[in-house]
């Protein structure tokens, strides 16, 4: 029988190592790849990630349930980001929460779109070209799938800068592909 | 394409991003620290104002050294047309400032280059 993740994380911190092992097994490829998309160079975001763990398993004495686990090592993870790259905190702060945003709700989707290879790497230039805050921000909405006020719990931001940098990365992403033939309006 | 579909569009592409593997080893090597930690020093980084200034100070106060002791300069400072706008006045307590400033520079300095040949430092430089 699977042993739940608050059973493995109460071994662990009784110093299992082999219940730590399995924790690390479950979210390591999340928190390398949050690093690798925030920071855009494999090598620093493997230290990042192996960084994290390394905390995590130090400080998991103190580690108390009312956060979940995940949104807990995506904070030490974004805060070492904000180690290697201080502009990256600065650019999350100067971030005027108070701009008007219309993000589109999720539930409004209708149908999917069959993404053609051309637009795909041109989306993925596009998601390049954007800032590591930027970036940071979309990774933790898409690939964690965390909700903007978790966004803003791991970040650190207040709910309305963490809205603001969402808004702003999509509209830069628009903006860049403005001139493909299948994406412009 | 309207806004709707564009925004659609960006959000399945987002979803659907694959993930990066995890590189190789990575899991032991983890695992490796947990059971036996072992030192590891932080990366050192330096940033532009870490570099910069020092080294602006450290040429400055150079500078300001290797003029005191030109005896251009202290006939130019002396010289009966300058005498009454006391441009410059380097007394021996500026002198001993300087040569303080500038051992505790190059003390800096040199601390900086033994950090960089033990850790390989990445420089970003950002302000």
């Amino acid at each position: 029988m699977s042993e739940s993740e608050e059973q493995l994380i109460w071994r662990a911190q009784q110093g299992d190592t082999a219940a730590f092992e399995r924790l690390v097994d479950q979210h390591a490829q999340l928190v390398y790849n949050l690093a690798l998309r925030t920071l855009n160079n494999p090598q620093e975001a493997e230290d990042v990630a192996q960084e994290t763990f390394v905390r995590v398993w130090k400080a998991l004495p103190h580690f108390r349930e009312e956060a979940r686990f995940s949104t807990w090592l995506y904070r030490i993870t974004t805060n070492l980001c904000y180690n290697r790259l201080p502009k990256l905190k600065q650019e999350l702060a100067a971030l005027d929460p108070a701009e008007d945003v219309r993000l589109i709700d999720r539930s409004q989707r209708v149908d999917e779109y069959l993404i053609t290879a051309e637009l795909q790497q041109d989306l993925q230039n596009a998601l390049d070209s954007l800032s590591e805050s930027y970036r940071l921000l979309l990774t933790l909405r898409h690939l964690q799938g965390l909700s903007y006020a978790e966004i803003a719990e791991v970040t650190d931001m207040p709910l309305g800068t963490v809205k603001t940098g969402i808004f702003r990365a999509r509209r830069e992403m628009r903006e860049a592909l403005s001139n493909h033939s299948e994406f412009a309006n | 394409m309207d806004e709707l579909q564009q925004e659609q569009i960006i959000d399945t592409f987002l979803d659907e991003l694959p993930q990066a593997p995890l590189p190789p080893l990575f899991m032991s090597r983890v695992m490796q620290h947990v059971i036996a930690p072992v030192y590891v020093p932080e990366k050192f980084r330096l940033t532009a104002f870490e570099f910069v200034i020092p080294a602006f100070a450290t040429l400055f106060l150079v500078a300001l050294y290797w003029l005191s002791h030109l005896d251009i300069n202290w006939a130019l400072v002396n010289s009966p047309q300058l005498t009454s706008l006391k441009v410059i006045t380097i007394d021996q307590s500026w002198l001993t400032i300087g040569i303080v400033f500038a051992l505790g520079e190059l003390v800096l300095l040199l601390a900086i280059s033994w950090l960089w040949l033990e850790d390989r430092p990445t420089i970003s430089l950002e302000f």
